[in-house]
């Protein structure tokens, strides 16, 4: 079975619960923590993919009941915790026992709008050329364990077709690990029927972008 | 150094779980205190970035983009062939648009976006995303039965119309070009810009010229 982060699909869940207004944040503490994750500065190691994997090993309880950037407080402090920046109960006491670790100095406030305006590009070159085509018809693979991926459980060894093909980006697999390496990047379009038992007959479809590993013939 | 191990995160997971307060407003504030303290953020520069995401980066610039594109057709084929170049003449390129994908809502096509997995999303084009987008609900449902949750959004479609679900797996960012409502040829694109809802852009509404 998928792991808790890996919602697509799953049943017995009620209906949508709509926002009552549209402010960006519903309190305080909410806009500290997404200003902090953009304005801190991380340990070299932090890759977004290994932000997004230390986001999906929350517990299931936590994940499920902690607001969403309660969650994102949880990733920084495990993130400092592994790297050896703070200790649990420093972070617990806003307190710092150990030195500073030695980075370059923080974001400043003037820095910001230029930040807030750059548009990161996920392409690399790849060293192969892209083994499918528009239109070709894939199978996709399983995975198992707990390593992250972007191949969600709901798509895995299911029949597609290629929608677009994207470019070579940086494959989250190996971006969670620290390796920045790029690969064909896919839209593989799937039938709602082929994904789900109750769908036969519909012709709905659910576009997924998937990496060149994730497929097969 | 990182160690990229999940065992040692969950285990970390595990004391942060007993050991942190259980107030997020007190766990926020304890982490902000101690990366001031270490020289790892600068408070005066999160709250640049809060003022810059309440005042000015939101879902009117989707909302401008949309416009535009219903009046003018070079732009519009522009953006539905490179979304990215696109808004770039807004000035409007940043967080997470660095591959953005425009999808065309037609009479018998209805696309709606979603992030499965985490919570993708066009943040220098529709500024931070709604509770519900992130929540377990829409992600789990939206998939599966995208009819029934769009009807839960005041969306009915009739049976024509084939749904496309965009599933934001990748750093590729999805745009949903709504249709343009009725009785709007007289308008202007500043006045047509301000019919355009943050949901209609996602995928969750449908646009009606205002009465």
């Amino acid at each position: 079975m998928s792991r808790i982060h890996d919602m697509g699909g799953r049943t017995g869940l009620g209906a949508v619960v709509m926002d009552a207004d549209e402010a960006p944040f519903h309190a305080d503490w909410e806009a500290r923590m997404w200003g902090i994750n953009e304005a801190m500065t991380g340990a070299p190691g932090w890759t977004l993919d290994w932000w997004r994997h230390v986001r999906e090993l929350i517990s299931a309880e936590d994940y499920l009941t902690r607001p969403y950037f309660d969650q994102w407080m949880q990733v920084y402090a495990a993130m400092m915790v592994d790297d050896g920046w703070a200790s649990v109960a420093e972070i617990a006491r806003g307190k710092a026992e150990r030195g500073a670790p030695d980075v370059p100095p923080p974001q400043r406030a003037a820095d910001v709008p230029a930040a807030a305006r750059f548009a990161k590009d996920f392409r690399l070159p790849a060293d192969t050329a892209p083994a499918f085509a528009i239109g070709d018809k894939v199978r996709t693979i399983r995975l198992g364990g707990i390593a992250h991926t972007r191949l969600p459980g709901y798509a895995m060894e299911k029949p597609g077709i290629v929608h677009a093909c994207r470019g070579a980006h940086i494959v989250p697999d190996e971006n969670a690990l620290g390796r920045e390496v790029a690969e064909p990047l896919y839209t593989i379009a799937f039938q709602a029927a082929d994904l789900w038992p109750e769908a036969a007959g519909r012709r709905d479809r659910i576009f997924v972008d998937l990496w060149e590993r994730y497929l097969e013939r | 150094m990182t160690s990229y191990d999940p065992q040692k995160i969950i285990d970390i997971h595990a004391h942060l779980h007993s050991d942190l307060p259980s107030d997020p407003a007190l766990r926020v504030k304890a982490l902000e205190s101690l990366l001031v303290e270490q020289g790892l953020v600068d408070p005066a520069a999160i709250d640049a970035w809060i003022d810059l995401y309440a005042e000015e980066i939101g879902p009117k610039r989707g909302a401008h983009v949309v416009a535009r594109a219903w009046t003018d057709p070079a732009f519009k084929a522009k953006l539905l062939a490179d979304g990215t170049a696109a808004i770039r003449e807004f000035d409007y390129q940043g967080h997470a648009t660095g591959h953005l994908i425009a999808v065309e809502n037609t009479d018998t096509v209805h696309n709606v976006v979603v992030c499965t997995l985490c919570s993708c999303y066009p943040f220098s084009l529709l500024g931070m995303s709604p509770g519900w987008y992130k929540a377990a609900e829409y992600r789990a449902r939206v998939v599966r039965e995208p009819r029934a949750v769009l009807k839960e959004f005041g969306v009915a479609l009739g049976e024509e119309v084939e749904i496309r679900v965009w599933d934001s797996t990748s750093e590729l960012r999805y745009l949903v070009v709504p249709q343009r409502p009725e009785g709007t040829d007289g308008l202007d694109a500043a006045a047509l810009a301000a019919l355009v809802t943050r949901n209609s852009m996602i995928g969750t509404d449908l646009l009606k010229a205002r009465a």
